[in-house]
């Protein structure tokens, strides 16, 4: 597979150029005042419809994990386990469907939310431990201050899942587990949403619990560069010294994780042949991870959620006012990934199934066929989206 | 050029560009022409070189490389990235170099669990600042954390970081009569750290902290490290060579270091370029190619490659670790001396390939510059001309030419770059700069957008410059005299400055 050596090339012929040119540049003067208002409407719509509404659906998420803990531990039953396993997977699909926004708040640079909620590999020898010894002392607030490697997605998912399924039952110790480290994966779902959103924008009962832990608030409160995110990025205050600064993260954040889906999620796991590397293996819900991603890149490309079109004020109209042709493969690449992705699994798209997980695909080394193609989509959609940074001026 | 436009025209689909890329004068290519990425967002210093991103076979393992510096190692085994321990400084790159090229931030209180803290823990002998602590005690960089039942060589709730005020000799004001940070909530304030460590947070019971001092040491960017590597020793040795003989600020050029079985490209001797110190010669021996084994513990195995199979560990920590009941219950049936041995084998189990450690090295190698920006805004040009005439040129160097021939990375060679440094250390007389008092001229290139990917602007070695004004006003020492030049600036003046330093 070749990547864009013809840009490279480009790059090359430009600099022999360069001193032909130096000294030509165009003073923008109006133009970048056009452009300006351009982009903060573009930027505008996806704060509003995209970003934020991604991260509310993700806390509410996480919130009903609480409520089917409860409920599962009311009574442990077949239905109250799947119940509670659904939650997480609810919860889930948000977070992968906010990973092409991965800057800001959620950065390791701001509050390493990332970082601290899906973390991979785990300690497992740690959470052994903690569990052979009936989870004594574990309380949510010392389960949030743990090491990440010990919390967050993967951990809550190793509670409730194994090879795909609900498990049958849980120990008072993993239920105790469990409830803290779902506690902890709230505060950190809440804690980006309020920083995107701003605390006076959230509804009563997100702030109550934001607030439930004050730890989380005093950790917000001294990190102000990353409050009310969202109004910053729109008006390129704040970080931003400039509109087209805040709204090249548009396409930057596509790219990035258009990247990580192809070349690191997916190929990583089958070159190495290590199952260990695949992530979220005890649900078997990694090929969904991967397209919950792609999903991401088109809400943000797009604008809006879910919405099968682009909107007026979206990065996809600007690009294709500015060079239709980078629109329109940009559009077929994320669907070609996407039905990529699901090939690896044999998707069935009547019953909404995969005939083989990820896991089965890395542990057999089968599919390999379609792993490359997944990987190649992906790799192809991140640099198409790399040139979008040609038309920003 | 027509046998490259006659190659643009035989390509046409997704892995081929769409868009004409704009065309800029050199100095917009910090990193040369192979060097640089278009990229000012949150994600600038994350991005490959373009040759590396033209590869298939390089790009998927600069891929892979990255995953290797962002991934947590962990104690546990059978979980891909297992081998973290016995005792360890952090689990992973990125828990001390966010966005790899961003910085953490300052923090009153060392906790290697809180993501903002990239700090290292230094503890030095005051006689001898500038040498690594090499008692048989501790390692260069002080451990804090330990995998159970082994226990860390410091508790890290013994650390005290406080954060003392300062005033120059102009009560930090410039020479108008203005207030350093002005309208800031700190204006007219300079702090420095002040770090010490409880004796009773120290394992070894015999070491007198009283007679040793501590200090903290911030990470720096990974991006652009190729291509300082790049650079070819002749060259600076002609720089050193050159700023003897000028008579003002002659810089230190790292020690000779003999790299033969640590670098396969280039054995032999060559002269320290890297860290604050210039304790490191070349990338293959460099901060990052060692980080991944003394940071972590992660045992490598490389064939020719020496002193890599061993611990991360001294000797006395090893004595101090079998005569723990808790460790040696993990060795059933040996005795205290057999532990030890064991601890301190040069022979341990590999947990890393060396297909994952080669991935690692590209890249490592490969992270690029991001490109300079606005060149073309008078205000921007206005402060590199008084950039150049306070004489901050004398060590931020600004430009080098790469060698011609460099092997690891073929493409890096021959680039024109723009770093603004000289690679040589210079004394800036700070008040209390830890081990760091000679210190290496930092490259400036890509600074300017580390508040879109840090969210701040924390400068120096320790954090201790808010912002670009007071790293500047830190410059004493060599550099005083542009210090004074920058303090008679007018305000215009001295904010035109800084924007040339934001745009570089």
């Amino acid at each position: 597979m070749k990547r864009n050596i013809k840009n490279w090339l480009f790059g090359i012929t430009a600099g022999m150029l360069s001193i032909a040119f130096a000294g030509c540049e165009k003073d923008s003067g109006d133009e970048s005042v056009d452009n300006d208002a351009t982009y903060k409407a573009i930027l505008q719509e996806y704060v509003n419809a995209t970003t934020i509404p991604t991260y509310r659906a993700l806390a509410e998420a996480a919130l009903n994990m609480r409520a089917a803990n409860e409920a599962l531990k009311s009574g442990q039953s077949a239905v109250t386990i799947r119940a509670a396993a659904d939650a997480w997977v609810q919860a889930r699909i948000y977070w992968e469907q906010s990973e092409a926004f991965l800057f800001g708040p959620v950065s390791e640079d701001a509050f390493d939310i990332d970082g601290h909620i899906d973390s991979w590999p785990l300690e497992k020898s740690a959470i052994d431990a903690v569990l052979a010894n009936e989870a004594s002392g574990l309380t949510s607030e010392s389960c949030w201050r743990k090491d990440a490697e010990e919390i967050g997605f993967h951990v809550t998912e190793y509670l409730l899942f194994r090879d795909g399924q609900p498990r049958a039952s849980l120990s008072n110790a993993e239920l105790k587990y469990l409830t803290a480290a779902t506690d902890a994966l709230i505060w950190d779902c809440v804690l980006a949403y309020v920083a995107w959103a701003g605390e006076a924008n959230v509804s009563q009962n997100i702030r109550t619990v934001f607030r439930e832990n004050q730890d989380i608030v005093d950790f917000y409160e001294e990190n102000t560069a990353y409050h009310n995110f969202g109004d910053k990025l729109k008006n390129a205050t704040g970080n931003y010294s400039s509109v087209a600064e805040a709204f090249g993260e548009i396409a930057s954040g596509c790219a990035d994780i258009a990247d990580e889906v192809g070349a690191t999620k997916i190929e990583s796991p089958f070159a190495t042949h290590k199952v260990e590397e695949v992530e979220s293996w005890y649900s078997w819900h990694s090929l969904a991870d991967y397209e919950g991603n792609i999903v991401s890149i088109r809400n943000a490309y797009f604008g809006g959620r879910d919405t099968g079109a682009p909107k007026t004020n979206s990065l996809s109209a600007f690009v294709a006012g500015k060079n239709s042709d980078l629109d329109n493969r940009i559009k077929a690449k994320i669907e070609d990934a996407i039905a990529k992705i699901r090939a690896i699994g044999n998707y069935n798209a009547a019953t909404g199934t995969y005939q083989y997980s990820f896991y089965e695909v890395v542990r057999d080394q089968i599919r390999g066929e379609q792993v490359e193609a997944a990987v190649e989509a992906c790799t192809d959609l991140s640099t198409l989206f790399k040139q979008i940074d040609n038309l920003i001026d | 050029m027509l046998c490259g436009l006659a190659l643009l025209a035989a390509c046409a689909d997704d892995k081929e560009p769409v868009v004409t890329p704009k065309v800029y004068g050199e100095e917009t290519y910090a990193g040369g022409i192979n060097g640089t990425v278009f990229n000012s967002s949150s994600f600038a210093y994350k991005q490959p070189v373009p040759p590396v991103d033209a590869d298939a076979t390089l790009y998927r393992q600069f891929m892979r490389g990255e995953r290797l510096s962002d991934k947590s190692f962990v104690a546990s085994e059978g979980m891909g990235y297992s081998g973290l321990g016995p005792a360890y400084i952090r689990k992973s790159c990125i828990a001390c170099h966010p966005s790899y090229g961003g910085r953490g931030q300052r923090v009153d209180k060392y906790d290697s669990n809180d993501s903002r803290n990239c700090y290292l823990l230094m503890i030095y002998n005051p006689n001898d600042p500038a040498l690594p602590l090499a008692t048989t005690y501790f390692t260069g960089m002080t451990q804090t954390r330990a995998v159970p039942p082994f226990k860390a060589p410091v508790d890290e709730d013994g650390i005290m970081i406080e954060w003392m005020l300062y005033v120059d000799e102009h009560g930090n004001r410039y020479e108008d009569g203005t207030p350093y940070s002005a309208g800031t909530s700190y204006e007219g304030t300079l702090i420095y750290p002040r770090v010490d460590i409880a004796q009773d947070a120290i394992l070894f019971t015999n070491f007198d902290m009283s007679r040793h001092k501590a200090s903290i040491e911030a990470t720096i960017g990974i991006y652009g490290t190729g291509l300082l590597d790049a650079i070819s020793d002749e060259d600076l040795r002609a720089e050193h060579a050159q700023q003897q003989a000028r008579g003002y600020c002659p810089g230190v050029i790292g020690a000779d270091i003999d790299e033969t079985g640590r670098n396969p490209y280039y054995p032999g001797i060559h002269p320290g370029r890297f860290t604050y110190l210039c304790t490191r010669a070349t990338l293959d021996n460099g901060p990052g190619a060692n980080a991944i084994w003394n940071i972590t513990n992660v045992v490598t195995d490389l064939p020719g490659r020496t002193g890599r199979s061993e611990l991360y560990i001294t000797r006395e920590y090893a004595r101090a670790m079998s005569l723990d009941p808790d460790v040696q219950a993990i060795y059933p049936g040996l005795l205290p001396q057999q532990i030890e041995d064991s601890l301190m084998s040069k022979k341990q189990r590999p947990e890393m390939t060396t297909e994952d450690y080669d991935a690692f090295m590209v890249w490592h190698r490969s992270l690029a510059v991001p490109a300079a920006r606005n060149l073309d805004d008078p205000t921007v040009q206005r402060g590199k001309s008084l950039f150049y005439d306070a004489g901050c040129t004398a060590c931020h160097r600004p430009s080098w030419t790469t060698r011609s021939d460099y092997r690891p990375m073929p493409s890096l060679s021959s680039q024109k770059i723009f770093p603004y440094t000289d690679l040589l250390r210079h004394d800036l007389d700070m008040v209390e700069p830890g081990r760091v008092r000679v210190c290496r001229t930092t490259p400036l290139w890509g600074r300017g957008l580390m508040k879109i990917v840090s969210g701040h602007t924390d400068k120096l070695h320790d954090l201790r410059a808010r912002n670009y004004e007071e790293a500047i006003l830190w410059h004493g020492g060599e550099a005083k005299q542009c210090k004074e030049k920058f303090r008679s600036l007018s305000k215009g003046d001295r904010e035109a400055l800084i924007k040339f330093l934001e745009a570089i």
